[in-house]
């Protein structure tokens, strides 16, 4: 099975634990591994596979996801209880994926970076990108995956 | 044993302490008595206040979880240990198997698998 597989039912599967309804909402290819996103959570993929996955989210979206992972408590801003959710969040799917894909050598994963920033242009890898668009009510996330 | 199940969270995710710490609110039969960060803080406290259990993430700064439960079950063999990791590879339980833990749970997890872990854990080491 691909990644791409294995992190779209990760997806499906982690969510709703935390009270989101994921639906897929398309993908694509990029030549790149690259995001313009204001909030972005980054992962390696440093053995048994390598390349990286990077979400990311608007910031209200963000702030959303965090709220519902703290089983719907106000946040008001993502200060550093929220950025450590959202790397346990990019943890937790890598995880889960990679764990799917039943490699006979272990794949093991980076600890997350969060990065946030305005106007803010990231390029992680030249590899070719899949891009995994999904929605959950009036919020989007995007699961990028670069494996060289 | 006091009459409360004294329990460390050792995690580097502040929000697993958090997540931690809600899946045992108005459990009055657990009192969370501390969080690290990382082994090393982990076996200062251990020291300092005698947990009866603690839950340890794997992958962590400075010391990691497996190195961690290795170091608990050398120098207090009376301390649990419940390991708690997205990675629930066979081979992570398997090395974890061989350092003595018994205990593996994977996150996400529901507050209803960490209380029976908690419990089931208490029970097998009387």
């Amino acid at each position: 099975m691909e990644l791409r597989n294995t992190f779209e039912a990760a997806v499906n599967e982690t969510l709703p634990m935390f009270g989101l309804t994921p639906v897929f909402a398309g993908e694509m290819e990029q030549p790149g591994l690259t995001s313009a996103n204001p909030v972005n959570v980054l992962i390696g993929l440093t053995q048994g596979l390598r390349g990286n996955v990077l979400l990311g989210f608007s910031r209200p979206s963000a702030v959303r996801v965090v709220s519902s992972m703290m089983g719907g408590m106000p946040v008001e801003s993502l200060d550093a209880m929220a950025k450590s959710a959202l790397g346990e969040l990019g943890n937790l799917l890598s995880a889960s994926a990679v764990l799917k894909l039943n490699n006979p050598v272990p794949i093991q994963i980076s600890p997350p970076t969060v990065v946030l920033g305005e106007r803010l242009f990231l390029m992680i890898s030249r590899v070719p990108s899949r891009v995994l668009q999904f929605r959950f009510d009036q919020d989007q996330m995007t699961v990028r995956l670069s494996v060289e | 044993m006091g009459e409360k199940i004294r329990l460390l969270v050792v995690d580097d995710s502040p929000f697993i302490h958090k997540a931690v710490k809600k899946a045992l609110a108005g459990n009055d039969g657990i009192e969370i008595v501390g969080t690290a960060e990382n082994g090393r803080i982990c076996l200062d406290l251990v020291a300092q206040l005698s947990p009866d259990i603690v839950t340890l993430d794997v992958t962590m700064p400075v010391m990691d979880g497996l190195e961690t439960a290795e170091v608990l079950a050398a120098q207090h063999p009376g301390v649990r240990v419940i390991m708690l990791s997205a990675m629930g590879d066979e081979d992570l339980v398997q090395r974890a198997r061989n350092l003595g833990v018994s205990h593996f749970l994977t996150k996400p997890f529901e507050a209803t698998q960490l209380r029976r872990a908690i419990f089931d854990v208490l029970r097998e080491g009387v």
